[in-house]
């Protein structure tokens, strides 16, 4: 287990490599924790999951070392607010009175992008996260998954994809060594021990061709998980106010699950969470919107382009 | 209207391409017709849909004139229902929806993210991700017309592009507009009447890249449509182990229309698996009425829904 320390500070862990054969569906608890692993937990249902997603990819599951980039990978949107109107579309489900998330999950298949033109840049992100939405858990964020760019058309068309982790206010975080394309199936588990924990595990897997990697990130100073909310996004990362969503198709995102600290899980679905959309421009025109279609399944949907002035 | 004569005398019509600024949705019915376009739908839900799809392809929308390869490789067949509800066979997983007695389905049409895969070994692999009508039972048991995405994978290269075929006529693999890993494609096929139509039009949408591309076909010689049943598929036309992985497949926007009627979803729509032996190699799931979820390796039981 290497402990490395990025350029601002912040400390990771990576984990070692688990021995040939090793099957998370049977391991001890110690020994998923020490390979990195998401844990197995006990109900019916996020046992399920565990065993479709790891069923699905132990025949050609393949660990990746994983290294790191700081900088550069997703502009900062200091003091803006985390959550608004003008960058989140998906669905959002809270931790029920009294109790705390402690990690969420889903699958989802990772869209390919065009530039509607050649004048600007398009970004999309697009991932799960716990806190960032609402009351005490507002002022933290800790989120995984895959940001995209895309500059260019024809034979200038140039397209950048990186898997990347945030836990706001610290800096993003990208992973490179792991495998990722448009149109793959891509898992992630993010695990913490709850409200207060200053640690969490990130687990992503390539369930397309097996590429899998975890790593143990720390939280910004002063920081704590709150985990009174979880949420499934496709975000407009940059230029808040301006339009700089491509026409990214459809994100489903799939297993969707909140996890609960003290046991049990939420599953976000219709008539059990929140939507959010995007809207550009004045007044307000939905470019990108969130659909609760089924439990477990939170679609983003894009829906613009906003009127021209 | 050119026409194109392809190998196994595969006739294809094309339409001329409109004019700069076209647009659809206040387009009269005639230059619609004239150009390919589906007609703009008279039920609200679908209008709904055709709205939204033009609405956002709007200034980006890039007709392309679309050039053919016959396909001699690969086929696509029938998959003939053995029983109701769901059932397993060794090409078809999807959905399907079975037109009411003494009806038949005129128009069928869907949306799908094209998935990305790898093939595990250096055997040739070919998945097939399509929309169609007929092929299931009864009348249209012996006669499918699909149209859809290949996904095609051989010696470590993968190669994707949309295609159609009136079974039993031969394969018409599409090499402009193309499409890849990642995109969402729009197919949609018109067969005016129903029942007995002998040519179709299949009207094709990249939505990701705005490529748009419509031609007419006709129908097998001597072989006309039974318009029986539309289904949204992925397809092992090979064999069930040379179906690679393809994470999932949601079909949405899935409908069926009858002449001048729009059918609702009922409860009687069907699934199918594909298995191999007593492997589960691709499972399907209606998740909405006009969302269908495919899997490699099969649904997961959290998406089932609860015991009765």
């Amino acid at each position: 287990m290497a402990e490395i320390t990025l350029k601002d500070g912040s400390k990771i862990r990576t984990f070692p490599r688990a021995p040939t054969g090793f099957d998370p569906l049977t391991a001890a608890p110690a020994e998923l924790e020490h390979y990195g692993f998401p844990p197995r937990r006990g109900d019916r249902r996020s046992l399920e999951r565990y065993r479709h997603v790891w069923g699905r990819i132990k025949d050609k599951f393949q660990y990746t070392e994983p290294t790191f980039e700081t900088g550069g990978a997703r502009p900062r949107r200091s003091r803006q607010p985390i959550f608004s109107n003008t960058n989140w579309s998906g669905g959002v489900v809270l931790a029920p009175k009294g109790k705390s998330f402690c990690g969420v999950t889903a699958e989802w298949i990772i869209p390919n992008i065009y530039a509607p033109d050649a004048s600007a840049g398009y970004e999309i992100a697009s991932w799960i996260g716990l806190d960032g939405y609402t009351g005490s858990g507002v002022k933290d964020l800790l989120q995984a998954g895959i940001q995209q760019t895309v500059t260019g058309t024809g034979s200038t068309l140039k397209q950048g994809i990186s898997l990347w982790w945030e836990w706001v206010p610290g800096n993003p975080v990208t992973i490179t060594g792991v495998s990722i394309s448009p149109g793959d199936l891509v898992s992630v588990t993010i695990t913490t021990s709850g409200k207060g924990s200053t640690t969490a595990t990130v687990a992503v897997s390539n369930l397309t061709n097996g590429t899998s990697t975890s790593v143990a990130v720390s939280a910004p100073s002063k920081t704590e998980l709150v985990g009174n909310s979880a949420e499934w996004i496709v975000e407009m990362p940059f230029a808040i106010g301006e339009d700089t969503l491509p026409d990214y198709g459809e994100v489903y995102f799939s297993g969707c699950e909140a996890y609960i600290a003290s046991g049990g899980e939420v599953t976000p679905g219709p008539g059990n969470g929140t939507t959010v959309s995007i809207g550009v421009g004045t007044p307000s025109s939905v470019v990108s919107e969130g659909v609760l279609i089924s439990p477990g399944i939170v679609q983003c949907l894009y829906t613009g382009p906003p009127p021209l002035p | 209207m050119p026409e194109i004569i392809l190998e196994d005398n595969i006739r294809i019509r094309t339409f001329s391409p409109p004019p700069p600024g076209f647009d659809p949705l206040i387009a009269p019915a005639s230059e619609l017709e004239q150009h390919g376009f589906p007609a703009r739908p008279d039920d609200p839900h679908l209008l709904k849909l055709y709205r939204r799809l033009f609405t956002r392809l709007k200034g980006r929308l890039k007709y392309v004139e679309p050039t053919f390869r016959i396909s001699h490789d690969s086929s696509h067949g029938p998959r003939n229902r053995s029983s109701s509800g769901v059932f397993t066979g060794d090409n078809w997983s999807g959905g399907v929806r079975l037109a009411p007695p003494g009806q038949s389905f005129s128009a069928v049409g869907g949306h799908l993210v094209a998935p990305n895969a790898y093939a595990q070994t250096s055997d040739p692999f070919l998945n097939s991700y399509w929309v169609g009508l007929d092929g299931y039972t009864g009348t249209g048991a012996n006669e499918v017309l699909q149209a859809g995405v290949d996904c095609s994978l051989s010696g470590g290269s993968s190669s994707f592009y949309l295609w159609h075929q009136w079974v039993p006529s031969t394969k018409a693999e599409i090499t402009n507009p193309a499409v890849s890993a990642g995109d969402l494609v729009g197919v949609s096929i018109s067969a005016w009447p129903g029942a007995g139509a002998t040519t179709a039009t299949i009207f094709f949408t990249n939505i990701s890249s705005g490529a748009v591309t419509s031609y007419a076909i006709s129908a097998p010689p001597g072989t006309q449509l039974a318009g029986n049943s539309a289904e949204w598929i992925v397809e092992a036309p090979f064999a069930a182990g040379q179906l690679a992985d393809y994470g999932q497949v949601f079909f949405d926007d899935c409908a069926a229309s009858l002449p001048f009627m729009f059918r609702r979803p009922e409860p009687s729509d069907e699934t199918l698996n594909i298995t191999q032996g007593s492997t589960m190699v691709s499972g399907a799931i209606w998740i909405t009425p006009d969302i269908i979820q495919c899997v490699y390796g099969g649904v997961s039981e959290t998406a089932l829904p609860p015991p009765l």
